[in-house]
C-alpha cells in the first residue's frame, strides 16, 4: 500500500469518466508535492466557474464512479450566525440519479455555489431521501475535522493516505476521505467512520446521513461575518 | 498507472483505534435513554423546536444551547437531550452528540474563558473526583435561605420597596462572615451610600476591606463580551488578593448594567451568555436586582426570558414591620418559599423573623385592644367586632392580629 498521496494520477485514471480539463490535472499535479493548500487561491474566482465545476466533477467523480444510486445535493441560502451557529434563511435537498444525472448533479451545484452554501452526502442514497439507514455501499470513510490542522493531526492522517484518498479544505476545517478497497455497506462504514474521527478528533459527521462540503463550492461563513467566501478545494495532509 | 486500490477492512481495523464505549466521557449510561430531570423544561424543547424549524440538527444544538443557558449541568443536558425525539432519530450516538455539541458552544463562548478569582487555570475543566464525590443533595448557602453558593439569583421589587437596602444588609453580613463581595452600583451616589451605612451602624471603623463597592461603575455592557472580560478581569484581582474566600457579586440593577432593550429576551441571554455562565463557572454567587413590572405580581419588569438565566428568582414585597423574600421560582428543591424580616430602624437592621406578619397586623390588633376584645376570643366574633364598629377587615387580617396580640403577651410576638 503506497502512502503517498498521488491525487494527479487517480484524478486521470479511467474511473473518472473522461479526460480532466489538463489546467485541472496540471494544478493537482502542481500543487499536491508541495503547496499546502490550493483553496482561494488557484482558480480565479470571478472567471472559472467552469474550473470549479470540473472540482466538483473530481469529488463526485472520486466518491461514485462505477457506482449506482441516488446522490444527494443539500444547498443552504442565506447563511448567517444565530449566536454561535452558523444558520440558513432557507435550505433544499434536491436527488439525482447517479450517474445519469451527473451533468443536472453539476450545474446544480455549480448555479447554486455563489449565493449558496453547497453539500453532498458522501454517501450515495439507495433511494431519494437522506433518512438514516437510506445509504448506499459506500467505498470511502470520512471525517470532518474541525479547528487548527495540527501537527499530531497531520501525522496521524498520513499513514492513511493511500492511492484515491484526500482532503478537502472546508473553509473552517478539512474533510479527510480515505479509500477503502471495496464498498462497505453503511453500517461497517459508519463504525470505521467513528473511529477514523476519534483518530483524527474528528466532529460527529460520520453517519450515513452526514453531508459535507462540495469541493468547487464556496464556504460563506466568513461572508457572514462580514469578509469573504471560502472556496472548498484540495489541501494536502 | 497504478489502480487505486484503496484500503481492506483489515488494514483499517489494525490502523484505527477502537472506539471506547463512552469515548472517554463520564459514564451517564450513553445509550440507555435515562429519565429527564424532574423539571424538564419542555418550553426551552419546543422553543428549541420552533425555532430550528424541521432542521434536526439545529434543533439539537439549540437545545443544548437553552438547556446551558438556563443553567442545566452536562449530565442534565445529556439526559434531557435523550429524550429529544429529533435528536435521538438524527443521531446513533445522541450522548456523544451531546458531549459535542457542549463542547462546540463552549468553544464559540470563548471570550468568558478569563482566569476566575477562585478557580486558577488549573480549575478551568472540570476535576471529576471531586465532581462526583460532591454531596448535591444538601443544601448549601451563602446567606442562609436567601443566596445558594455558586448560583445566580434575581431579586425584583416594585419601586422603592427596599431591595437595595436589604441587599446591601445582607452584603454587609456576608462580609462580616468572610466573604468577598463586589457590589456594582449603577443607581447611588456616595452620599446615599454613606446614609444607609450610617443608619446601620457601621462606620470608619468597620473593616469593609472585602467590600468591593463601585459606584456608578463605568464598564462595559454585561451583555456584551467586553463587559464580561472587564467584570472577570475585577474578580481575578479580587481572587488573587483574597484566593480562599467565597465571592459573591451584586448587580444593582440590571436595566443600567446591560445596552439591550430591557423588553427582549435577547438581552439576558446575552447577560447570561457572556456574563452568567462565567460567574458560575468561577463559583461565585451573584445576584441582580430588577425592578418589577406595573404589576408586580405579574414578575419583574420587561422581557419574560428575565428569570430564565438565574437559578432563584425572589419577589420582594414589604409587609407589616418589614420586607418578605417569596419565591417565584428555583432549580433547587430547597428553597424556602418565602423568607421574611423584620425591620428595625435604630440601628437599621434586618432581623430573620419565621414569619412576616401580613400588612395591617399591628394597627388591626391596636384596633382589637381599644375594643376590649381579649386575645383569646376566635377570629370569628372578633371580626364581627369591629364591622360593629364599622372597621371590618379581611378574616386573614384578624386571624393574624388575634394571633400577634397572643405572642406578644407572652412576648413572642415577633419571633426572630
Amino acid at each position: 500500500m503506497s502512502h503517498a498521496v498521488s491525487m494527479g494520477e487517480a484524478a486521470s485514471s479511467s474511473m473518472l469518466g473522461r479526460p480532466l480539463a489538463g489546467g485541472v490535472v496540471n494544478t493537482l499535479r502542481g500543487v499536491f508535492p508541495g503547496t499546502e493548500v490550493v483553496t482561494g487561491g488557484w482558480l480565479d474566482d470571478d472567471g472559472d466557474r467552469a474550473g470549479r465545476k470540473e472540482m466538483s466533477r473530481l469529488h463526485t467523480a472520486l466518491l461514485w464512479d462505477g457506482m449506482t444510486g441516488y446522490a444527494c445535493l443539500f444547498t443552504g441560502v442565506g447563511g448567517h450566525y444565530k449566536g454561535p451557529r452558523y444558520a440558513f434563511a432557507s435550505t433544499s435537498q434536491r436527488f439525482f440519479e447517479w450517474p445519469a444525472q451527473r451533468k443536472e448533479l453539476l450545474t446544480a451545484s455549480a448555479a447554486a455555489a455563489p449565493m449558496s452554501d453547497v453539500y453532498l452526502a458522501p454517501m450515495l442514497r439507495a433511494s431519494r431521501g437522506r433518512k438514516k439507514g437510506s445509504g448506499a455501499p459506500s467505498r470511502y470513510l470520512w471525517a470532518d475535522v474541525d479547528g487548527q490542522w495540527t501537527e499530531e493531526r497531520s501525522e496521524a492522517l498520513v499513514p492513511l493516505m493511500a492511492e484515491g484518498s484526500f482532503v478537502v479544505s472546508s473553509g473552517s476545517g478539512r474533510h479527510v476521505y480515505v479509500r477503502l478497497d471495496e464498498a462497505l455497506p453503511p453500517a461497517a462504514v459508519e463504525q470505521l467512520n467513528r473511529r477514523l474521527a476519534v483518530l483524527l478528533d474528528g466532529d460527529a459527521k460520520w453517519d450515513d446521513t452526514a453531508l459535507l462540503r462540495l469541493a468547487g463550492t464556496w464556504n460563506h461563513k466568513s461572508r457572514a461575518l462580514g469578509g469573504g467566501s471560502h472556496l472548498v478545494g484540495w489541501c494536502l495532509p | 498507472m497504478p489502480a487505486v486500490s484503496g484500503w481492506s477492512i483489515e488494514q483499517l481495523d489494525a490502523l484505527l483505534p477502537q472506539v471506547p464505549a463512552t469515548n472517554g466521557r463520564p459514564p451517564v449510561a450513553p445509550q440507555e435513554p435515562t429519565e429527564p430531570p424532574e423539571n424538564l423544561p419542555l418550553s426551552l424543547v419546543e422553543r428549541a423546536n420552533e425555532e430550528c424549524g424541521a432542521n434536526r440538527s439545529e434543533q439539537h444544538f439549540a437545545l443544548v444551547a437553552a438547556c446551558v443557558d438556563a443553567g442545566y449541568d452536562d449530565e442534565a443536558v445529556v439526559a434531557i437531550v435523550l429524550n429529544h425525539k429529533p435528536t435521538v432519530d438524527k443521531y446513533a450516538d445522541p450522548v456523544a452528540e451531546a458531549y459535542r455539541s457542549l463542547g462546540k458552544l463552549r468553544a464559540a463562548r470563548g471570550p468568558v474563558v478569563v482566569k476566575g478569582p477562585t478557580r486558577g487555570d488549573e480549575r478551568f475543566f472540570v476535576d471529576w473526583p471531586e465532581f462526583w464525590a460532591r454531596d448535591r443533595r444538601d443544601a448549601d448557602w451563602a446567606y442562609e435561605d436567601v443566596l445558594a453558593r455558586g448560583r445566580g439569583h434575581a431579586i425584583f421589587a416594585g419601586h422603592k420597596v427596599g431591595k437595595s437596602l436589604l441587599v446591601l444588609f445582607l452584603v454587609a453580613q456576608l462580609v462580616a462572615d468572610g466573604f468577598v463581595v463586589l457590589y456594582l452600583d449603577y443607581e447611588m451616589g456616595e452620599d446615599d451610600l454613606h446614609d444607609r451605612l450610617d443608619d446601620m451602624g457601621y462606620g470608619p471603623e468597620t473593616d469593609f476591606s472585602r467590600l468591593r463597592y463601585a459606584l456608578l461603575p463605568s464598564l462595559p455592557p454585561l451583555d456584551e463580551p467586553e463587559g464580561a472580560k472587564a467584570l472577570f478581569a475585577k474578580l481575578g484581582a479580587v481572587a488573587a488578593e483574597f484566593p480562599d474566600r467565597g465571592v459573591v457579586v451584586v448587580i444593582d440593577t440590571t436595566g443600567r448594567a446591560v445596552v439591550g432593550e430591557e423588553n427582549s429576551a435577547d438581552t439576558y441571554r446575552n447577560f447570561y451568555r457572556w456574563t452568567g455562565i462565567g460567574l458560575k463557572q468561577r463559583d461565585v454567587t451573584w445576584v441582580r436586582l430588577d425592578h418589577a413590572g406595573k404589576d408586580t405580581a405579574k414578575g419583574q419588569r420587561g422581557s419574560s426570558g428575565k428569570g430564565d438565566d438565574v437559578d432563584v428568582v425572589w419577589r420582594l414585597v414589604r409587609v407589616d414591620g418589614g420586607l418578605e423574600l417569596r419565591r417565584e421560582a428555583s432549580r433547587m428543591g430547597w428553597v424556602p418559599e418565602r423568607v421574611a424580616f423584620r425591620q428595625t430602624d435604630d440601628p437599621l437592621r434586618f432581623v430573620r423573623v419565621d414569619e412576616a406578619w401580613p400588612a395591617g397586623t399591628k394597627e388591626t390588633a391596636e384596633a382589637l385592644a381599644a375594643l376590649g376584645v381579649s386575645p383569646e376570643v376566635g377570629y370569628r366574633p372578633a371580626a364581627k367586632c369591629l364591622k360593629a364598629v364599622g372597621k371590618g377587615r379581611r378574616a386573614d387580617l384578624v386571624a393574624a392580629a388575634q394571633k400577634w396580640r397572643r405572642e406578644t403577651a407572652k412576648g413572642l410576638g415577633e419571633k426572630e
